[in-house]
């Protein structure tokens, strides 16, 4: 055994002093997970979630447009996704999205009301409308929240259109209803401007950006969370990577003289051969805590209850493990094992949701991902950080195991046609 | 003496190809001797070397180290040999000291003893200040050094070379064979395989010629040359524009020429007298137009006795 454990250990040593196997292990999965995360879902609230975005309101329109497009802003359905401070203080505002405390400011001016039913009309002037100003409502976006500051740059837009369309449609019924007599032009005014009010409270009564609405549907935990889902995601991604480089050191060995080496001191093939095995294991359990813990700490995953975590990553890289077994027993060379673990890591990766979420792959794609490491704890770790317990990832953790097992037959069945 | 190494009828036949690697050797190694093997690329000393390390099953045979057999108890054969393989088996990652440790882990050993022997090694190899180094800053000698540092470490009864100062500049090659030379003195029996014939000269109580996988001579140098007779080697340098093969062939018929070898721009031939043979051989050349820039008379040598048994030369 202490032969075993002297390989081992050895090849964990020699693993972690490679800087180009560091960066696939560690800063590649980490760096992945922040990308991913940023790109679809961003990264404010902490858990990852979007949610509570700052964003100042300065309202200068004295208008009721002015106070629709603000009530937008203020409305019951974007509580949870917006945090709106409404000020007079337009420098305070600036200000604040120059200091990153805000995402963007909804500089509303003074004439949006005037641009879109002009007070001429009231006069009966009909070039009032042809005179009218042209506003502009300025989103003062922070460069540094650039989904954020988009989110709220659509509700804006979003309100301006159905505002926009409204007063046109509102143009076109008064016009017609003039010409057939039906309205007199003395009315033209008060009609106008309730068929301009009725758009803009239908664009503020009505929910503008379905971020939350749509995942709703599908996650009863509310927001999908895209940093709980890639950290683990991508941890299991490059455990791939990881073993299967492990798999490909057994193959070195001979290639490096040391294999023979071992052999002729007084060990057995079998405590060789287990040593590798044992330094596989423990190298991928190694950067699996690491990545967890990292991501824990800094990113604020949660994995929920140790008892099922340690349970689901022991299980998770033995089937790894047995993977690169296969490989390393399946390939004749070291550069054939590379490649081929680097073609079976991403085929895992797509086959099992490593890179989007499961739900949105076909049932049949679904199914066949069971092969694979990938998808079975994914799964367990989907379940821990939506607050499952280890009740909950007993199955996982038993389809792990299951592939272990299989896989490690298979590879001493090919291990001794190989080398018989 | 008592044979620390006993080899009987070993042969190697490699399948599928169907190659006859080594091909019923015998020989025996005395405690404390230098032993080379000696013989060109190819002739089967490292088949040899890994069938008494026991990597290797042999075909038919058997071989003895330290009284066991390498079929039936290759563990305790293993306990009794230090192996010094062609190739540099070492971690380029991990520090000689550390390279050493994992090595003596390996042949069971720990603790303060291990850590005992890793120092006397690295003193002896003279790395005893690069023993915090990782081996993949170290130059080709140093490795060749620590190379043979990781067989000394558990003070086998036997260490077998294979090929240690393969592609290292002449001092490391210089510092190799006084560190081989200074661990018999100390006791330690070593089996060396060797395709110079300097080295083998330099450094072996015996000698086996091996080709083709045949063990095809084995004694003493003195025993070797013997087998040449009195003749003495005359080695003709020509200039490089020059062909050796029409002047060799001439020479193959000169009174008193016993055989003649070309390599390059070279003829080796073994005479019974250097002195009278040049006239007439310089003759020759002079008749064939064929210049030759220089002339060397050596005494009997290893390479005499190759070229005398093979009819090539040891490089050939």
């Amino acid at each position: 055994m202490r032969k075993i454990l002297n390989v081992a250990w050895k090849d964990l040593v020699t693993t972690f002093r490679d800087p180009t196997a560091l960066i696939i292990m560690l800063a590649a999965p980490y760096a992945l997970t922040l990308v991913m995360a940023f790109a679809f879902g961003g990264l404010s609230g902490g858990g990852g979630g979007l949610s509570g975005i700052p964003v100042f309101v300065v309202n200068h329109d004295g208008g009721e447009f002015g106070g629709y497009l603000q009530q937008t802003f203020q409305s019951p359905d974007l509580a949870d996704l917006l945090d709106v401070t409404v000020t007079a203080d337009e420098a305070a505002a600036r200000a604040a999205v120059d200091a990153n405390k805000a995402a963007a400011a909804v500089v509303i001016p003074a004439d949006l009301s005037e641009s879109i039913v002009p007070s001429g009309l009231a006069s009966g002037d009909p070039s009032a409308l042809a005179n009218r100003p042209q506003a502009v409502v300025e989103v003062y976006a922070n460069p540094d929240r650039p989904i954020s500051a988009g989110i709220v740059r659509g509700i804006v837009d979003q309100f301006l259109s159905r505002v926009s369309a409204g007063a046109a449609g509102g143009q076109v019924a008064v016009s017609q209803l003039i010409a057939s007599g039906l309205l007199a032009p003395q009315e033209a005014l008060t009609k106008g401007m309730e068929i301009g009010e009725r758009a803009a409270r239908q664009a503020t009564e009505t929910r503008l950006i379905a971020v939350k609405g749509e995942t709703a549907a599908e996650d009863p935990q509310g927001g999908f969370d895209w940093l709980t889902y890639m950290a683990p995601s991508m941890a299991i991604l490059f455990l791939m990577f990881t073993v299967s480089n492990g798999g490909k050191t057994l193959l070195a060995e001979r290639d490096w003289g040391t294999l023979p080496r071992l052999l002729a001191t007084p060990t057995t093939a079998f405590q060789v051969l287990g040593g590798k095995v044992c330094g596989i294991y423990l190298t991928g359990l190694a950067q699996m805590g690491i990545l967890l813990v990292a991501s824990r700490l800094m990113l604020g995953v949660k994995y929920g209850p140790l008892s099922a975590v340690v349970p689901v990553t022991l299980a998770l890289v033995a089937a790894a493990t047995g993977w690169a077994l296969v490989l390393a027993a399946y390939a004749r060379t070291a550069g054939q094992a590379n490649q081929m673990g680097t073609i079976l890591s991403l085929a895992f990766g797509g086959l099992a949701g490593n890179f989007f979420p499961r739900q949105a792959l076909p049932q049949w794609i679904r199914t066949a991902s069971l092969i694979t490491p990938n998808a079975w704890g994914l799964d367990a770790f989907n379940k821990l950080t939506a607050g499952g317990t280890l009740g909950d990832v007993l199955v996982p953790i038993a389809g792990l195991l299951a592939l272990a097992v299989v896989l490690f037959i298979a590879a001493s069945v090919i291990f001794r046609r190989q080398y018989a | 003496m008592t044979a620390i190494v006993r080899v009987q009828n070993l042969s190697k036949r490699y399948m599928p190809e169907n190659v006859l690697a080594v091909d019923d050797v015998s020989f025996e190694i005395q405690q404390g001797e230098i032993f080379s093997l000696l013989g060109p690329n190819g002739a089967g000393k490292t088949t040899t070397i890994s069938m008494l390390s026991c990597l290797l099953a042999p075909t038919a045979g058997d071989a003895f180290v330290a009284g066991h057999s390498v079929i039936r108890e290759p563990m305790a054969v293993k306990r009794a040999i230090g192996v010094v393989p062609q190739e540099i088996a070492l971690y380029n990652v991990l520090s000689a000291r550390e390279n050493l440790v994992f090595w003596g882990r390996m042949y069971g050993m720990g603790g303060r003893e291990l850590s005992r022997r890793v120092d006397e090694v690295l003193q002896q190899v003279g790395l005893a200040d690069r023993a915090k180094s990782r081996v993949g800053t170290f130059s080709g000698g140093m490795k060749r050094r620590l190379n043979i540092a990781v067989g000394l470490l558990h003070k086998p009864q036997i260490v077998y070379m294979d090929e240690p100062t393969v592609g290292i500049d002449p001092q490391s090659r210089r510092n190799i064979l006084d560190m081989v030379k200074e661990l018999n003195r100390e006791g330690m029996t070593v089996l060396y395989t060797t395709h110079y014939m300097e080295e083998a000269q330099e450094l072996s109580h015996r000698v086996g010629i091996m080709d083709h996988g045949k063990l095809i001579a084995l004694g003493t140098q003195k025993e070797l040359t013997r087998l040449v007779g009195e003749h003495e080697t005359l080695r003709l340098h020509l200039a490089e524009d020059q062909a050796a093969e029409p002047l060799a062939e001439a020479l193959r018929g000169v009174p008193g020429v016993v055989r003649v070898s070309t390599a390059d721009h070279e003829i080796v031939l073994i005479v019974p007298e250097a002195e009278d043979a040049l006239p007439p051989v310089i003759t020759k050349a002079n008749e064939l137009g064929v210049k030759v820039r220089s002339v060397d008379i050596q005494e009997p040598t290893l390479e005499a006795v190759f070229l005398h048994l093979t009819g090539r030369a040891l490089r050939d």
